[in-house]
């Protein structure tokens, strides 16, 4: 199996259709086929066993997954945002590499004595290569390798193989079946496993890709229209920017579809959302690096059923990560890998096609059965529908209880003062750790760290009442949104001088 | 008789129709296009069979169309066109109505 067969399909499909950038002067389905035989064609001659994309979201991204995937090596995205030192650690575990990076970066390729292609040059070099036929390898190679992103601990590669993509979207997406005007605008990361399966997704169904290379919520909203737009993905922090706009400036008429995932999203947001934009269905999609991306939706219908509702359950649906694919599997598993019931919380065990579970250098990490350890904790209702409290390692054990961070940010993200919270163990004498939070409020809010306190301790039991609240201005978050725990617990202890 | 494996590729041996194992079950079949059995390789024009089955129902077998049993234990996805029309232990395949798949983007 190789991803071409996906490139193959649509350029035999819908060959004539503009699958990639500007409605004037894109790239069609053909025109990506021939372009990824040429680029095929120059890695192949290159004797490179990886590539390596260094830089912001691009037309070249879906060009180099597709000239890889051709020349039957992995693409691997790497995180330009990442520190010299981590990057350079990064590049070392690829030698044999070639990488297409922006004009910025290829000196920290060169550096590492990796050929490097400036976008431009790769542009230029592959309109010179004649496209000639090549046959991708069949073999259960790497597609993509994915360094994950490290939030608690040193990146590790994700092996991402064809056959785990493949699965994912011959399972998800019906070929062709977006329309001649359909048109999806993508702003997230390119080293995120996301913009991976969107860009095999969108091109599967014939549907435009239009990136924006950096967000910002001006640009986002003037391209949506401009372009118009009828499908978009984003993480949570873009969509929270997107809707701090006043209503008349969140215009947009031709969009019919977002996606949001990679992060928690705030209630507040997505009801603002919901509100601001009756006419979208709104999709969560909920998913690791690991799993390839997306294993379970929560759809438009669940969206407009939990938000019109006065029912507290259905409601809190809306929080939920919706149900999981049908050819997904999912185990809700206590510390002994016993298989809890309905309602309890335990870990996210989860088995299907897509599924890779494996790391480059320590193998597969599925159990015998097949199940792989999300290390998200959470739970399944009585209609299946799965929420997720957090992740594992984030749980704060204060005096032997185990406390989600994640529940009593929710909390205070209800408050109408709180505009961002993050609540952190730190190391206590007495209690092994104690909670304390950073907050930061909306502006012209009168709320007090008391207040907020109290309102805490209102809503949840005293042990999970936060004893210390702060006020910051913004909240560490990395690029797809997700909180950096370790810098805010750094920030706390360092504050408490 | 094979059993057929999910992500399997499959060859007609009178068309360029291919396809693709999306769903399988655990027992051996029969699978053909045209009346002939399909093939783990491709195979050339000038090298396929001839046969009278060919255009024996309409439609052909689509690419991006899925194809399966009647009791929908097998799903094959065309991966090419083609005019020969699959079959399973001599029962001709059904057409998948695509409906709304779960998809997140």
């Amino acid at each position: 199996m190789n991803l071409s067969l996906l490139l193959d399909m649509a350029a035999e499909g819908f060959g004539n259709r503009t699958v990639l950038g500007l409605r004037d002067g894109g790239m069609t389905a053909a025109q990506l086929r021939s372009s990824s035989l040429s680029g095929a064609r120059l890695l192949r001659d290159a004797g490179a066993d990886a590539l390596i994309y260094l830089g912001v979201n691009s037309p070249n991204f879906a060009v180099s997954l597709f000239a890889a995937a051709r020349a039957g090596i992995p693409l691997v995205p790497l995180n330009y945002r990442l520190g010299d030192e981590q990057l350079a650690q990064l590049i070392a575990n690829h030698p044999n590499a070639v990488g297409v990076a922006d004009e910025q970066y290829c000196s920290r390729l060169a550096a590492a004595g990796l050929r490097v292609w400036s976008k431009q040059e790769w542009s230029t070099t592959l309109a010179e290569q004649p496209p000639t036929e090549l046959v991708a390898p069949d073999a259960d190679g790497t597609a993509v390798l994915i360094y994950t992103s490290g939030t608690t601990s040193a990146p590790k590669g994700v092996v991402i193989r064809h056959r785990h993509l493949l699965s994912y979207v011959f399972n998800t997406v019906e070929f062709g079946a977006a329309g001649p005007q359909d048109a999806a605008l993508i702003s997230v990361p390119p080293y995120h496993i996301a913009a991976v399966a969107n860009t095999a997704s969108n091109l599967y169904a014939g549907r435009r890709s239009i990136i924006l290379e950096q967000f910002n919520p001006a640009e986002w909203l003037d391209v949506a229209r401009r372009e118009q737009a009828t499908n978009a993905l984003v993480v949570p922090t873009m969509l929270a920017r997107i809707m701090e706009g006043a209503d008349e400036d969140l215009h947009v008429p031709t969009l019919r579809n977002v996606a949001y995932g990679g992060a928690a999203m705030p209630p507040k947001v997505i009801e603002r959302a919901l509100t601001a934009w009756p006419q979208v269905d709104f999709v969560n999609a909920y998913g690791l690096t690991e799993t390839s991306s997306t294993i379970a939706v929560l759809g438009p219908e669940d969206h407009r059923a939990a938000f019109a509702s006065d029912d507290q359950l259905l409601r809190a649906r809306l929080q939920s990560a919706g149900q999981v694919l049908p050819t997904v599997e999912v185990q809700i598993r206590d510390d002994d890998d016993n298989v809890l019931p309905v309602g309890s919380i335990g870990q996210i065990w989860v088995r299907g096609e897509q599924i890779s579970g494996e790391y480059a250098g320590s193998g597969s990490a599925l159990d015998e059965s097949g199940y792989f350890d999300t290390r998200d904790r959470g739970y399944l209702d009585s209609e299946s529908y799965l929420f997720v409290a957090g992740r594992a390692d984030d749980t704060i054990i204060r005096g032997g209880e185990n406390i989600a961070p994640a529940e009593i940010e929710a909390v205070l993200l209800r408050h109408p003062d709180v505009a961002d919270a993050v609540v952190v163990g730190i190391p206590d004498d007495e209690w092994g750790f104690r909670i304390e939070s950073a907050v930061v409020l909306r502006a012209a809010a009168v709320s007090t760290p008391p207040d907020l306190i109290s309102y805490v301790r209102k809503h949840l039991r005293g042990s999970k009442t936060p004893e210390r609240i702060v006020f910051w201005h913004d909240l560490p978050r990395n690029d797809i949104g997700k909180i950096v725990r370790r810098e805010a617990q750094a920030r706390l202890l360092s504050e408490h001088g | 008789m094979e059993r057929l494996r999910i992500g399997q590729q499959l060859y007609s041996s009178v068309d360029g129709t291919a396809v693709i194992v999306v769903k399988a079950g655990s027992v051996g079949v029969q699978l053909t296009c045209g009346g002939a059995l399909m093939s783990s390789e491709p195979i050339p024009a000038e090298r396929r069979a001839t046969t009278a089955e060919l255009h024996v129902r309409g439609g052909g077998t689509q690419i991006g169309k899925r194809y399966e049993t009647a009791d929908g234990g097998l799903e094959l996805l065309c991966t090419k066109t083609g005019t020969a029309c699959l079959a399973v232990d001599n029962a001709p395949l059904k057409l998948k109505a695509a409906k709304a798949l779960p998809a997140s983007d």
